[in-house]
């Protein structure tokens, strides 16, 4: 971190240092949030040890899984379209992504309903799991948000002229709330 | 780079793809079968967080001298 510190604050052009500033604080924002993640992750296995009822949905689970990972391509495709100019591409990749995530925030809403019957939030299981999966699914909608703000400044021909950074930005942290649902998955559904 | 090089970066996308799909198919099998395999888990998670920070968020850029954005 000490090395990317410095190799931001080198002399540069004044564009490409201020990306690489915003850079660094974007990554350092998601270190802070991967703490909040990993705590939660922690009192699970400390409350419940390997414990997974055998009532989750592992079939809606995995669903879940696929889709956002087919998001994070599509996210991926959206930052490298921006990144070439190429407009159409941009917001195609936005929108699918925008898609993806609702399609993902309405698939925990079922699942919410499900567990509920089953583990409700006053047991054990269910304290950790509508606080992770409740955790992430607020991620997953400020990242839905975040990138319809993007869509909504890319279709007005804000990213084309220049610096994609608003793009970049959107995307990481769209990526971030993937890598959380990498470790959520496994934590809640997999382990036995 | 031109379109050579943003078709490279699109393939480079389906690719990480591909293999996080596997992983995620990998991760599944491992769970049916059975067992407290914990670590096996763990370090299917950990290659898939690290095919997304790679691949998908470009960590490198940090210690690298890449500019755009």
């Amino acid at each position: 971190m000490t090395t990317a510190l410095t190799s931001a604050m080198a002399h540069r052009p004044a564009h490409g240092g201020r990306v690489a500033m915003n850079r660094l604080g974007l990554w350092l924002f998601i270190a802070s949030e991967s703490c909040l993640f990993s705590a939660l992750i922690a009192a699970r296995y400390y409350m419940l040890g390997l414990h997974v009822p055998a009532e989750l949905n592992q079939w809606l689970g995995l669903g879940l899984t696929s889709i956002l990972l087919l998001s994070s391509l599509t996210a991926y495709r959206a930052e490298a379209a921006a990144a070439h100019g190429d407009g159409t591409g941009m917001l195609r990749g936005l929108l699918l992504t925008i898609l993806l995530g609702v399609g993902f925030f309405g698939g925990v809403a079922y699942e919410w309903s499900q567990a509920y019957q089953h583990f409700p939030p006053d047991t054990a299981f269910g304290t950790a799991f509508f606080s992770l999966t409740g955790l992430h699914a607020f991620h997953v909608l400020t990242g839905v948000l975040i990138l319809a703000v993007v869509y909504g400044m890319g279709r007005r021909g804000a990213f084309l002229a220049g610096s994609h950074w608003g793009v970049e930005a959107g995307v990481k942290y769209w990526h971030f709330v993937d890598v959380a649902w990498v470790a959520i998955y496994p934590t809640l559904y997999l382990v036995s | 780079m031109g379109n050579q090089g943003y078709r490279a970066r699109q393939r480079k996308g389906v690719v990480a793809f591909v293999v996080l799909g596997m992983l995620t198919a990998v991760e599944y099998l491992v769970a049916g079968v059975g067992g407290a395999l914990l670590l096996a888990l763990a370090g299917v998670a950990v290659l898939k967080g690290a095919v997304i920070l790679e691949s998908f968020m470009h960590l490198s850029q940090l210690w690298g001298d890449h500019e755009e954005g």
